[in-house]
């Protein structure tokens, strides 16, 4: 029987950074129903099909429909659970439970990001302003940083992602990459701007050519929405 | 009379140090049926080409590229075959240890997997094919064949991210055989690797792997893994696992994947 507790998915997830942490899931949406917490699948802020040519239409509906949905689904399934086992203090189930709640839980976390990082061509606009001077007292220019950033999330072996994300000790921008669905919390960033390089991300229209694929989504990457990121995190 | 001595003493040396470095290149196994469409309608045609022409040789490639860098640079090789590499991935230094395992690791993994299919009318995918050397160790490990493809089946579906779940020759006659997985190209023969969780008996042997990479089945089945390990079970030749676990058992563990 759930305890219809509200879980804070950060208390899994980045314990080295728990605030950082805090700040991304508690803008996950759920809903409470018959006193159960379960978090929801976002909508797309688009139409599946609103980024081709950059990314299909199909590749996008897969991703959101059955990836993201499956990891909502069996995050709420494994906290439900765990709220069992702690209430039977079930400890081992507990602990046994740890790595289905990090896989799903990053996984919902990453893919709500990845959604709101991207945006139809047409309505994509380069940075500006704070975001683009500390791009490029960083690394030069804005090209030289999607290089960089390109470059380090193609050399990502096996399923992960690329990120830019701000330390919030140093407040600097900073590139780096996760496996799986490891939350950038967890290296002590806040994310900004993530790139998803699993292979269903991309195989059906660039097949095995990651870089291609690297290449071309900077066109589609909302760095209005990047900005936002980055001035809610220096606050 | 001196002076030709030390010429052909030189000219030994010389040959010596040569052959010392000889350049250690690794090969793509050559597909045992007749072509990409050999295991249709289980397996794409266009899977396997990408999987077989693009991924397995793009791995074999670089690692090649990796090895000549190394020899180049004066290293001695522990090893001058591709399983000798993969067991001895630890003892090798940068930058060749992380190339021996990321790109030797997705040759040898290859090489075993396309090396143990076979088109799905083939008698070598029926239990009936199992040697009954490779039957008694299913017996004593599993109790029957279903429940060890369930079992693998099971391990491969629970794999989170991109790897491999391994049926393994244990080398413990009483329970001969064991199943486990790994992340990437990661593979049991490597050990356990430093900054990479436990494997579940690591230094094991494997002689059946499942790659469950997503390039393995997103073509045809998108998301849906479970019904690419339902045809995968529709292609695997249970010949060429008992031919595997024979050379397990005689310790040729490099006829496997060449």
């Amino acid at each position: 029987m759930a305890s219809g507790r509200v879980i804070n998915l950060a208390r899994f997830l980045g314990r080295a950074a728990e605030p950082a942490a805090a700040a991304q899931s508690s803008a996950l949406q759920y809903s409470t129903v018959g006193g159960v917490a379960a978090y929801k699948l976002p909508d797309l802020p688009y139409d599946h099909s609103a980024l081709e040519p950059v990314i299909s239409g199909e590749i996008m509906e897969l991703h959101h429909k059955k990836h993201h949905a499956a990891y909502v689904t069996n995050l709420n399934k494994a906290l439900e659970e765990y709220a069992d086992a702690e209430s039977n203090k079930d400890l081992q189930k507990m602990i046994s439970l740890q790595s289905a709640i990090n896989f799903n839980g990053g996984g919902h976390i990453n893919h709500d990001i990845f959604w709101t990082n991207l945006c139809p061509e047409k309505d994509a606009a380069p940075p500006s302003g704070e975001l683009l001077a500390a791009i490029e007292a960083k690394w030069g220019s804005l090209e030289k940083f999607t290089a960089t950033f390109s470059a380090k999330t193609a050399a990502v072996q096996g399923s992960g992602w690329g990120w830019l994300g701000l330390n919030k000790e140093t407040k600097a921008l900073e590139i780096a990459t996760c496996a799986n669905q490891d939350p950038l919390a967890a290296k002590g960033l806040v994310p900004l701007l993530g790139i998803d390089v699993w292979e269903h991300a991309y195989y059906l229209q660039y097949k095995n050519v990651r870089p291609d694929y690297l290449k071309a989504i900077w066109k589609v990457v909302n760095w209005e929405n990047v900005a936002q990121r980055y001035k809610a995190a220096k606050a | 009379m001196a002076f030709q001595q030390s010429i052909k003493i030189l000219c030994c040396v010389l040959l010596a140090a040569s052959a010392a470095h000889a350049q250690v290149q690794v090969k793509q196994a050559a597909l045992p049926y007749a072509g990409f469409k050999a295991l249709e309608p289980r397996i794409d045609a266009r899977t396997m080409e990408l999987h077989y022409g693009t991924h397995y040789a793009g791995y074999v490639k670089n690692l090649n590229a990796g090895l000549t860098d190394a020899t180049a640079s004066g290293l001695k090789l522990p090893a001058t075959d591709l399983t000798g590499l993969i067991r001895s991935v630890k003892s090798l230094p940068a930058p060749l240890n992380t190339t021996v395992r990321n790109q030797g690791g997705g040759a040898w993994n290859h090489g075993l997997y396309f090396k143990h299919l076979a088109p799905p009318a083939s008698p070598s995918v029926q239990a009936a094919a199992i040697s009954p050397q490779l039957k008694a160790a299913i017996t004593l490990s599993f109790r029957t064949v279903e429940n060890v493809t369930a079992e693998l089946t099971a391990a491969a579906g629970k794999v989170f991210g991109s790897g491999w779940a391994w049926l393994c020759y244990t080398g413990n006659s009483g329970v001969p055989l064991a199943i486990t997985t790994t992340p990437n190209q990661d593979n049991p023969l490597m050990g356990n690797l430093p900054g990479a969780p436990a494997v579940k008996h690591a230094g094991c042997t494997p002689i059946l792997g499942i790659d469950v990479w997503e390039h393995a089945y997103y073509l045809k089945h998108g998301p849906k893994r479970p019904e690419y390990l339902a045809d995968f079970w529709k292609v695997l030749s249970w010949q060429a696992v008992s031919a595997n676990y024979a050379a397990a058992l005689a310790g040729n563990v490099a006829a496997m994947v060449a």
